[in-house]
């Protein structure tokens, strides 16, 4: 599966759990948020996230819905599960301490 | 945590699995919605809409590829992709029935055979013998010397009796004396082998009568009630299964036994045809020997073996002292684990049949494996348009595995039908003398043995072909597409390393083969002694009342020889206690006269055969020096001797032994010549012969020699002539001596021929191999040889340049297996008789033989390659 290089290895995934967790949305927006979010920064392509999507449905993290989007298409909405709510909670807890970890690596002090 | 994860998942896999187009489907339309609003904000941004479309389908990379990263995920794709690689392979398979019909009845061929031996190997080792946790039973024996019957020389009740009151290692401590009776019912007497036990036997065996009980602690004491348990086949053979013969008393020689019970089907313990179980009671002893009874005992739960054997050497003898072995003596016990007893020597021959015929499968296996290289390099153009749209390499090398794996499993179960009929020929052919041959069969075990090695062998032999296959590069794919010229170098060498593989395999299993097969044809010229042409042998026991004293025999033996002598065509006749190459019935020690009997040196132990005066002159045996016995040699005239030679060397090494006595059996009057009695494959061990009217034995052979015609047509009228004597007597092991010979070596003449016969399928499978290997490198090339050709090469250039390749192949093959062959071989040595394990005319003979057959298989193609016409050559694409 072809992975976003320069995204940390399963950030991805939090990333995705967090959007979703603030309100449900199909791929097409989330993509776009993604986009908004975080600038070019974090450069996710459209071909990797359908398939870390599809990931995170089959661990049961997400669930899908087909409804009415406010185009008038149908399209899949995907939103939060209650394991994915305390899986979101672990990996940012994994997050900050990493990160935090790693800024007070860079914060030290050349001798 | 994972029941509630279970909550969400299963509902899912269940959808992937059962309402796979429907998400495929939803897959679709998510990613084509994707894309068209990619595109709509595209051209709202101005692009033009096909450029639009472009940019969207850039970003996502691939539509098709996404589609299978997202199938991916599903988890259960592998049983989808399963289901459409088995349609696939299933289809490819029948689109090429050439191919698939050679390679399966190859591989059908391979895995038949071995599960063929597998079944028997299931049969004999592998099942649990009838006994209650049989891995804690051991058997006993005293050692002895070779004459006095070696490892498993008998127990003396005695020894029983001292091994019991020192014993601490075993829970219990039974013993048996295998017997035989005359069973009288209506007019058809009959010999039935028998086994008399202590009381404890079945208890120590943790066996239960079926019906009825086993025996009671009093009825193995002297003057004990007779009763008898029967086995399961003679009750239903002979009362029909009948549970009215319980209780009832039944006329064994003579005697009245009353049933007690019946034994469970299966019990063959301890020998295989026992018909019977009657108890020993036993007096007393007042000396050390007799010595005739087997030990079976009962390790206690938390003793090992190594650790009972130990303190078995540590026991004294207490009770009342023999000639020679006096109280106080320390005991040489041989303890053997009760399967070793069972099975034997068969099991080293049963694994070695398994290995050469895995060898063999392994040898079918490349043979397929080369056919699916070739096949791989027929599907190029196929693979690489596989690459092209996608397909990952594991992705193909699973299509291909399951390809092969497909494969395998047809020639599984045509392997399993071959089995099943090919088991059904070994057991005709078996000999008797094979143990638990009845418990021989397809059961779960050979199923599942038969499956495990069926897809071990397409996992095996698929592995190298598709990572072939499906390595191939995409440019190098279109190059090869374009033009045949050389050979891909690491295919080739795939197939070089089969063919070597091959090659050095069936070097193992010929010389294997071939040893084992001198042994045979060794001990099959093994001299015996005697003249065997033309003799009817056969067994007259006498028991019951009519034969309760010696001179009811010494009016009974010449009154039978005398009938018999006068029947038309009969030129000699004999009686005896033993007869070669394997009867005897007790071996004894003995004293010669005037000699004093010298202090801790072993005792002098000789075969006791006992002879009615024409037997040397009937089997053929030369007098050294004295005379033969004759018939003045009766009950009441001066005891006389004969001695072997053997026994002449060995105890009479510097003297004349005519006229020398030996104590209690006479002056000895002749010397004769050497006669195998313990089997052709042991040592000559010393013999002294009696005259019968002197010494005295129950279980006389009838020997016959005809004078010209076949002996077993002499049988009816010396049946006619015993019956008019005794119509109550039995005859058993009726036979002529050419066949007592044949059934004596039986056993290394099955295995001899199975394995000679699996080495003459590797052989031809390696020759095929090795032609094919050749052939196809051949036609590889026919192009590069038509530019030699045109060059200038002569045919005998080209000619040498095929075969020079095959040779180096056929040569390396040959050098590994023979340095394998001689690194295993060690592990024959004790199925082998007189032949070295690494016996070199065997080695060399193999290696011309591999060596040659190989050649001649690179030989036809490389005649075909001598004739290539360049023309046509160059303009073959």
């Amino acid at each position: 599966m072809s992975k976003p290089s320069d995204l940390v290895q399963g950030t991805l995934d939090m990333l995705l759990l967090k959007f979703l967790a603030l309100e449900p949305m199909n791929g097409f927006a989330v993509s776009q948020r993604l986009k908004q979010v975080s600038g070019d920064v974090l450069q996710v392509s459209d071909g990797s996230l359908y398939p870390a999507l599809h990931k995170l449905e089959q661990e049961g993290w997400i669930t899908a819905e087909w409804k009415t989007s406010e185009y008038g298409r149908r399209a899949k909405y995907y939103s939060l599960t209650r394991l994915g709510r305390r899986q979101l909670e672990k990996e940012a807890d994994n997050w900050g301490r990493l990160s935090s970890a790693i800024s007070r690596v860079i914060k030290l002090k050349e001798a | 945590m994972r029941p509630e994860h279970w909550l969400y998942t299963i509902p899912l896999r269940l959808r992937s699995l059962f309402h796979r187009r429907q998400a495929d489907q939803e897959l679709d339309e998510e990613l084509r919605d994707h894309i068209e609003r990619k595109t709509e904000e595209y051209v709202a941004k101005g692009l033009p809409l096909n450029e639009a479309r472009r940019q969207a389908l850039l970003e996502m990379g691939g539509m098709e590829k996404r589609k299978e990263e997202c199938r991916d995920t599903r988890r259960v794709n592998w049983i989808q992709d399963l289901i459409q690689d088995l349609r696939f392979g299933l289809r490819i398979l029948c689109k090429s029935p050439g191919f698939t019909a050679v390679a399966v009845v190859t591989l059908a061929l391979g895995i038949g055979a071995n599960t063929a031996i597998f079944s028997v190997v299931n049969g004999v080792l592998l099942k649990s013998l009838p006994f209650g946790n049989a891995e804690r039973l051991v058997m006993v024996w005293n050692r002895g010397a070779a004459a006095a019957g070696g490892d498993r020389t008998p127990l003396a009740f005695a020894d029983l009796l001292d091994w019991r009151a020192q014993n601490h290692s075993f829970d219990d401590i039974a013993a048996f004396q295998a017997d035989s009776f005359n069973y009288v019912s209506g007019d058809s007497p009959e010999r039935l082998q028998a086994a008399e036990v202590t009381a404890n036997f079945f208890s120590v065996l943790d066996v239960q009568a079926q019906v009825g009980r086993t025996f009671l602690p009093e009825e193995d004491r002297p003057g004990g009630q007779h009763v008898t348990l029967l086995s399961n086949g003679f009750w239903h053979r002979r009362f029909a299964g009948d549970l009215q013969v319980l209780g009832r008393t039944i006329n064994l020689g003579g005697e009245a036994y009353t049933v007690i019970g019946i034994l469970p089907a299966g019990l063959d313990f301890p020998a295989k045809d026992v018909a019977l179980w009657t108890t020993l009671q036993l007096q007393p002893p007042t000396r050390r020997g007799p010595y005739f009874l087997t030990g079976i005992a009962r390790l206690k739960k938390n003793v090992s073996l190594q650790r009972a054997r130990i303190e078995m050497s540590t026991l004294k003898t207490s009770y009342p002292s023999g000639q020679h072995i006096l109280s106080g003596q320390q005991f040489n016990f041989n303890v053997l684990p009760v399967s070793e007893f069972i099975v034997g020597d068969v099991r080293l021959a049963l694994l070695v049949l398994l290995a050469a015929v895995t060898l063999v499968l392994l040898i079918a296996g490349a043979n397929v494996a080369n056919l699916m290289l070739v096949r791989g390099a027929a599907r190029v153009k196929e693979m690489s348009l596989r690459r092209a749209l996608g397909a990952s390499r594991p992705r193909i090398i699973r299509q291909l595995l399951t390809e092969s794996t497909l494969l395998a499993l047809a020639s599984g179960a045509l392997g399993m039908f071959l089995a099943a009929v090919g088991v059904r020929v070994l057991l005709k052919l078996a000999p008797d003398t094979i143990p638990r041959l009845s418990q021989v069969g397809v059961d779960e075990r050979v199923l599942g043995w038969t499956a495990l090695v069926s897809v071990l062998t397409g996992l095996l032999f698929g592995l190298a072909p598709a990572w072939q296959t499906a390595g191939l590069s995409l440019d190098e794919a279109l190059k090869e597409g374009a033009r045949t010229t050389t050979e891909n170098t690491s295919k080739r060498r795939w197939r070089n390393l089969l063919m070597v593989t091959e090659l050095a395999l069936a070097v193992m299993v010929l010389i294997s083969a071939g040893l084992l097969a001198k042994s045979l044809w060794r001990l099959q010229r093994v001299d015996a002694g005697v003249r065997t042409e033309r003799i009817l042998t056969m067994q007259i026991p006498l028991r019951g009342p009519r034969y309760e004293k010696a001179q009811q025999l010494d009016s009974f033996y010449p009154r039978l020889l005398e009938r018999i002598q006068a029947l038309p065509s009969v030129r000699a006749v004999a009686l005896s206690n033993s007869l070669p190459p394997d009867s005897t019935e007790y071996s004894d020690d003995f004293s010669i006269e005037g000699r004093p009997a010298a202090t801790n040196q072993p005792p002098s132990i000789a075969y006791m055969i006992l002879v009615s005066p024409d037997y040397f002159r009937t089997f053929g045996v030369p007098l050294r020096s004295g005379r033969y016995f004759t018939t003045a040699d009766a009950a009441d005239s001066p005891r006389v001797a004969i001695i072997s030679e053997t026994t002449a060397r060995q105890f009479f090494p510097n003297e004349n032994p005519i006229g020398k006595r030996i104590t209690e059996k006479g002056e000895i009057v002749g010397v004769v010549g050497d006669v195998r009695y313990t089997g052709l494959a042991d040592s000559m061990q010393p013999a002294i012969y009696e005259p019968l009217s002197q010494a005295h034995s129950w279980d006389a052979f009838l020997s016959v020699k005809a004078d010209a015609a076949d002996p077993m047509s002499l049988i009816a009228a010396a049946r006619d002539e015993i019956k008019a004597l005794d119509h109550e007597l039995p005859l058993s092991q009726v036979n002529t001596l050419e066949g007592r010979f044949t059934t004596a070596v039986a056993q290394p003449r099955f295995r001899t021929t199975l394995i000679a016969s699996f080495a003459a399928l590797a052989l031809v499978l390696a020759v095929v191999g090795t032609y094919g290997v050749t052939s196809y490198s051949v036609t590889q090339r026919t192009h590069e040889i038509g530019i030699r050709v045109a060059l200038g090469a002569e045919p005998e250039n080209v000619l040498k340049l095929v075969l020079g390749q095959g040779a180096v192949l056929a040569i390396t093959g040959v050098l590994i297996g023979l340095a394998g062959a001689f690194a295993l071989t060690g592990l024959l040595r004790s199925l082998l008789f007189n032949v070295s394990a690494t016996d070199w005319p065997t080695f060399t003979g193999t290696a011309l033989l591999l060596a040659g057959t190989a050649l001649l298989g690179c030989y036809l193609p490389a005649r075909r390659a001598m004739r290539v016409d360049p023309m046509v050559a160059l303009r073959y694409e």
